[in-house]
């Protein structure tokens, strides 16, 4: 059934040559040929071609689907609030203030339909088709680094496919993928070879609410980089002192809060880490001292600071990079961990500066449009080549798993996919969810490590800003694990036949998130079989949730103004950066 | 639907009859290509009798530009110190909007909009090459409105008869929403950046320190700028009109009628007659009574005026200047699900969503002035028209032309917006617009020769729904016709009307037409970048031997590759002209 789908795949991967390349497809034939021939013959018909045009079958592709969230029970009446996690007053620079969304599921015409048919879909049969032991196997091999090559990297450069160029110029414009994914004991991101630093640096943080936990799906993982300037010193040295102490001095600006550091002699750094006018002695924290309307400033260090490079509180400066590995769960070892096949690859870079003006002009000229046109959709600008702006200064590109389980660039589509989260949202800090997140000095290496290095087992439940436990505060607001409320597992260690959570748990869970976060093993190898059977379909812009039996809460059409059954929205606040 | 997609279909099929005095443009083509989707193209030529003039976009200024000692858009605040940010950063509005050319003596000005909190007008001194009439900024500065109480956020305007830069103030706040605020959060976000004309700092301040400078019946006003020879420009609010999300106020040939269009959604349409002639401080408002006789092709209607009573300027400033709050002027009640009040209250409809009110004793005027379209309401005149627009005269047929940019919403046979309305317009949606014509006539009561007795839509946009592999896929109104309506200006003389949109998904680029008025023929004469928007054009028949047709592009982003990776945002607006055009009139 499955050969002529296999023939047309591997043709073009023939041409390459490459060993490498024909080495992740040595053991992935098995497994796509048994994930394959869970489709049956009338599926083969299907075309399964990308497009790589700027049209959008779904106008509204950046509402994500949990947005589409039936929040009140209505069997029960119990109300769920999940939506506070990302739509909340949120704090300048973001003027994003969109708590209004906990209230009222006040859609434009065009999302009145759920686009995201994905959740409602049963891959129980297809999953039930893929052994054990074979989705182990495919998450436990990379698609992205085999022997030292970067395959991706390998393939935009040497055999740029002509969908993928689009502006048809025969060379990839955009981000080619340069960290290796191998960190050193700084969480350096390292030459397997040459064991160079690239610049790209990993963090432990705190996983975002919901939707990022591994129960729910998947695992990932954050590296930021900095331009090169920040890596210097005054004497234009290479200087990686001087780059952590810009990670740091960006840290404590992106969040407005002072942050936690080893004792660091000023005189050593030539900077005044604790804000009291003179270079000298030793601090533990970079005090966040920002307020130029206080005629207080702070700078960055090293060469940075002698040039003239934008500064602000809560921004990033322009040319800061993330990337963002979404993952499989690992279950080696009967451990949850970080898979090796990346799910997605997402990358962002901010492109050009937006002071606090800028910021508010665009909220208030979103604000009018949706005033006057209430029918009116977001507009982007760019393409998935050169990634798309999202509004704030950031451009965003990613890579997502193809059929054959290599990555491809995510087409226009895919990409706006992005931005209702990085960038339209009142929780982020300039865009980025993981930062403001980012675990301080006490922390292993620093809180400077990948989690290939170090996992979460043992992670507190930590405060935010008002001193409310995170993660107790979301449990008892949404009244489960998860926004669609389809992870039973979860929901029955936490919730007791009422619906309440259970007190037990949550002090367990305090002492330890992963309780939580984690899926049991066999959770997890069903997850992951219905990410793969997803892949196989293809049809990411249908929705690119792992689900496996289709989703009951909800809502496949939304009548305007339908309100959530909340009635009064919260306020999600910042983690504590000094727990 | 169908029927208006027939009514343009018609339009669009009928054959091009050369006008009376051959004004033609040279037809641009829809940016199909993306590089043509990221640039401005104006039309390259114009012919004008049989003779071809050479035409383009020219840019007057950037926002941002330093222009003798000032900065073009600048945003200050009630002592003339520029807006601070809370990153220290001073604030330039992007937003720049409509702008005027007035020759004042042997000199030429510019003043200009920009529609941001607080919101700001620069006059400019402005240069003309008489040989090739090109015009250049040479200066600018920022207009004073401090003895108002600052500028809320202006938009379109037109020049009176007498000379004078005609403006507006859009969307002033429902002041019964800031009234019953608890907390600072229940006051809408878009409002909080005006503080800073005060010196607040909107991050910061509560809702007491708001409340204490920002009194919002000082705002919603139709704004008149008058520039002397020495290129001083004095401010005035002409509060006589009344109080609405001020469009523009168009004043017709007598010097004493004057229109205003009420942007937003179930909103009114206003017309004022002045007691005496260039004056518009004392005078009669009305509110227009929509009675349909078809729904065919975008409607059709006889009109009716309600009186809204006789006021002065000087009256309703005092009681803007003491303190009259939303419910010193109305009782309210709770409205029932059927629409219904209580005994006393009436039920009305407007931007400010259904309500019942009662006017308190004695407090005609004020309602009448501060709160024109809920006075409207309950005097029986229609709120429903959706999103009005540009407003100009055509003298040579009597006709009034009124943008709708949408008909939609209140628009609609019994919507939700009719909850507690009269529910008097009762057409089809149609999210692409039309330009409504009304026959203007004298009216001995009403004691003005430019009353209008009827309202047809004269052209419609044409929903339509273009296939993925089309080279128009993405555009939701047809891309040979008009999408969104916005501002319109009729070129006397020439039997042309201009017309601008301001669409999103309608046309992806907005575009602005020239309409032979007898054949209806539309001329695509300038596309601007895909994701920015045209607005107010306004033309200019003749200064010293030249006519302008002048045009404001705001996100002008995307022009080309280079600027795209740069900074997509950098919204820097370009206010310019298309010309120079040979004289259009004498």
């Amino acid at each position: 059934m499955s050969r002529p789908y296999l023939g047309r795949l591997f043709i073009g991967d023939r041409e390459m040559k490459k060993t490498f390349y024909k080495k992740i497809l040595g053991m992935g034939i098995t497994i796509l040929m048994s994930i394959s021939n869970a489709y049956g013959e009338d599926n083969n018909s299907q075309d399964y071609t990308v497009n790589y045009t700027d049209y959008l079958r779904h106008p509204t592709a950046w509402i994500s689907a949990q947005c589409y969230t039936q929040t009140k029970d209505e069997e029960t009446g119990t109300v769920h609030n999940p939506c506070y996690a990302c739509h909340t007053r949120s704090m300048a620079p973001n003027y994003l203030n969109d708590s209004d969304f906990q209230l009222s599921l006040d859609f434009r015409p065009d999302a009145a339909i759920n686009p995201f048919t994905n959740t409602f879909e049963d891959r129980s049969a297809l999953v039930a088709q893929i052994s054990d032991e074979n989705i182990t196997n495919w998450v436990n091999e990379s698609n992205y680094l085999v022997d030292n090559q970067i395959i991706i990297a390998d393939k935009l450069k040497n055999n740029l496919p002509q969908a993928w160029d689009y502006d048809k110029n025969g060379q990839w414009d955009g981000y080619m993928p340069d960290a290796w994914f191998i960190f050193d004991d700084e969480g350096y991101d390292i030459h397997p070879i040459t064991l160079e630093k690239t610049g790209w640096r990993a963090f432990g943080y705190q996983p975002f609410l919901g939707t990022f936990w591994p129960t729910n799906g998947s695992t990932d993982d954050v590296l930021i980089r900095l331009p090169a300037v920040f890596r210097q010193n005054i004497n234009g040295e290479i200087d990686w002192d001087i780059y952590n102490l810009n990670l740091l001095i960006v840290e404590a600006l992106v969040r407005q809060q002072d942050v936690r550091i080893i004792p660091t002699d000023e005189q050593a750094v030539n900077y005044d880490l604790n804000a009291d006018g003179k270079i000298e002695g030793n601090s533990d924290k970079i005090i966040f001292n920002h307020y130029p309307l206080e005629q207080k400033y702070m700078q960055y260090a090293g060469l940075a600071a002698n040039k003239d490079l934008k500064l602000a509180g809560g921004l990033f400066p322009v040319g800061t990079e993330f990337l963002h590995s979404v993952r499989y769960i690992s279950t080696q070892n009967d451990q949850i961990g970080l898979g090796n096949r990346m799910k997605e690859l997402r990358y962002m870079r901010k492109g050009y500066w937006q002071n606090w003006a800028d910021l508010r002009n665009s909220v208030d000229k979103e604000a009018k449009e949706a005033n006057d046109f209430p029918d009116r959709l977001r507009m982007f600008h760019g393409d998935f080549e050169r990634g798309i702006a999202n509004g704030t200064g950031w451009y965003l590109q990613a890579w997502i798993e193809d059929r054959d389980g290599s990555l491809r660039p995510q087409n226009r589509e895919e990409t706006i996919f992005c931005m209702g989260c990085h960038g339209g949202m009142g929780v982020t800090s300039d865009s980025v969810f993981s930062y403001a997140r980012k675990y301080d000095a006490t922390d292993f290496q620093q809180g400077w490590y990948h989690w290939s290095q170090k996992g979460l087992v043992g992670k507190p439940d930590l405060k935010n800003t008002q001193g409310e436990y995170e993660y107790t505060k979301y449990l008892k607001n949404n009244r489960s694990v998860d926004e669609f409320r389809a992870n039973e597992e979860g929901y029955h260690k936490f919730f007791d036949k009422a619906g309440n959570v259970k007190p037990d748990m949550i002090d367990t869970m305090q002492k330890d998130i992963t309780v939580l976060i984690f899926p049991s093993l066999e959770r997890a190898i069903n997850l992951n079989k219905a990410w793969r059977a997803l892949a196989m379909e293809q049809d990411y812009i249908n929705g690119r949730d792992a689900v496996v039996t289709p989703a009951q809460n909800v809502y496949k059409e939304i009548e305007a103004e339908t309100s959530t059954g909340i009635n009064e929205a919260i306020k999600k606040y910042n983690l504590q950066a000094i727990q | 639907m169908r029927k208006s997609t027939i009514f343009v279909g018609l339009l669009l099929a009928s054959t091009h009859i050369l006008s009376a005095s051959a004004l033609d443009f040279k037809a641009i083509d829809a940016a199909s290509t993306d590089e043509a989707k990221r640039m401005a193209i104006a039309s390259p030529s114009v012919n004008l009798n049989g003779k071809d003039y050479m035409i383009g976009y020219n840019v007057l200024a950037r926002t941002g530009d330093k222009l003798g000692d000032g900065t073009f858009g600048l945003l200050v605040d009630a002592k003339g110190n520029a807006v601070v940010g809370g990153d220290g950063e001073q604030e330039i509005s992007v937003d720049a909007d409509f702008t005027t050319l007035l020759p004042v003596g042997d000199k030429l000005f510019s003043v200009t909009h920009f529609e941001s909190r607080p919101g700001a007008m620069y006059v400019s001194e402005v240069a003309q090459n008489k040989e090739t009439g090109e015009l250049k900024y040479i200066s600018t500065k920022p207009v004073d409105f401090s003895a108002f109480g600052g500028l809320w956020v202006p938009c379109a305007g037109s020049v009176t008869p007498w000379g004078t830069h005609l403006g507006s103030e859009e969307y002033p706040p429902n002041v019964r929403g800031i009234e019953d605020a608890q907390s600072l959060d229940d006051i809408d976000d878009y409002f909080k950046p005006f503080a800073r004309y005060f010196g607040l700092n909107p991050d910061t301040m509560s809702l007491e320190d708001f409340r204490g400078v920002f009194s919002p019946y000082q705002y919603g006003y139709a704004t008149e700028i008058t520039v002397t020879a020495d290129g001083n420009a004095t401010a005035a609010k002409h509060y006589a009109l009344g109080r609405s999300a001020f469009e523009l106020a168009y004043v017709m040939p007598d010097q004493r009628t004057v229109f205003f269009s009420d942007d937003g959604t179930n909103v009114g349409l206003y017309m004022f007659v002045a007691d005496e002639a260039g004056k518009l401080d004392a005078g009669v408002t009305y509110a227009a009574k929509w009675n349909q006789t078809s729904k065919a092709g975008g409607g059709t209607a006889n009109i009716d005026w309600v009186s809204l009573d006789h006021a002065t300027s000087e009256e309703v400033k005092a009681y803007i200047d003491n303190g009259t709050k939303f419910y010193d002027i109305f009782d309210i009640a709770n409205v029932a699900e059927d629409g219904t009040c209580a005994d006393g209250f009436s039920p009305v409809n407007t931007s400010d969503g259904a309500e019942c009110l009662k006017i308190k004793e004695g407090m005609e005027v004020a309602a009448s002035r501060l709160e024109t379209r809920r006075y409207a309401a309950l005097k029986g005149a229609t709120t429903e028209f959706r999103k009005e627009e540009g407003i100009t005269f055509a003298p040579e047929y009597n006709k009034l032309f009124v943008a709708m940019s949408e008909v939609a919403k209140g628009m609609e046979d019994g919507s939700k917006n009719d909850i507690a309305g009269y529910n008097d317009i009762r057409l089809d949606k149609n999210a692409c617009g039309a330009v409504y014509e009304l026959d203007v006539r004298p009216n001995a009561s009403i004691g003005s020769d430019y009353v209008p007795t009827n309202m047809n839509a004269m052209i419609a946009g044409r929903p339509y729904e273009y296939a993925e592999g089309s080279a128009w896929a993405g555009n939701s109104c047809f891309i040979d016709g008009i999408s969104n309506p916005d501002n319109i200006t009729w070129i006397a003389g020439n039997d042309t009307l201009i017309i601008g949109e301001d669409t999103g998904s309608g046309h992806q680029n907005d575009v602005i037409w020239s309409m032979n008025y007898p054949t209806k023929q539309l001329t695509r004469i300038f596309s601007t970048p895909y994701g920015s928007e045209t607005t107010s054009p306004y033309i200019y028949t003749n200064i010293n031997g030249f006519g302008y047709l002048m045009a404001v592009i705001q996100h002008p982003y995307g022009e080309s590759d280079e600027d795209k990776l740069n900074n997509p945002t950098d919204a820097q607006a370009y206010v310019g002209y298309v010309g120079p055009l040979p004289a259009l009139s004498e």
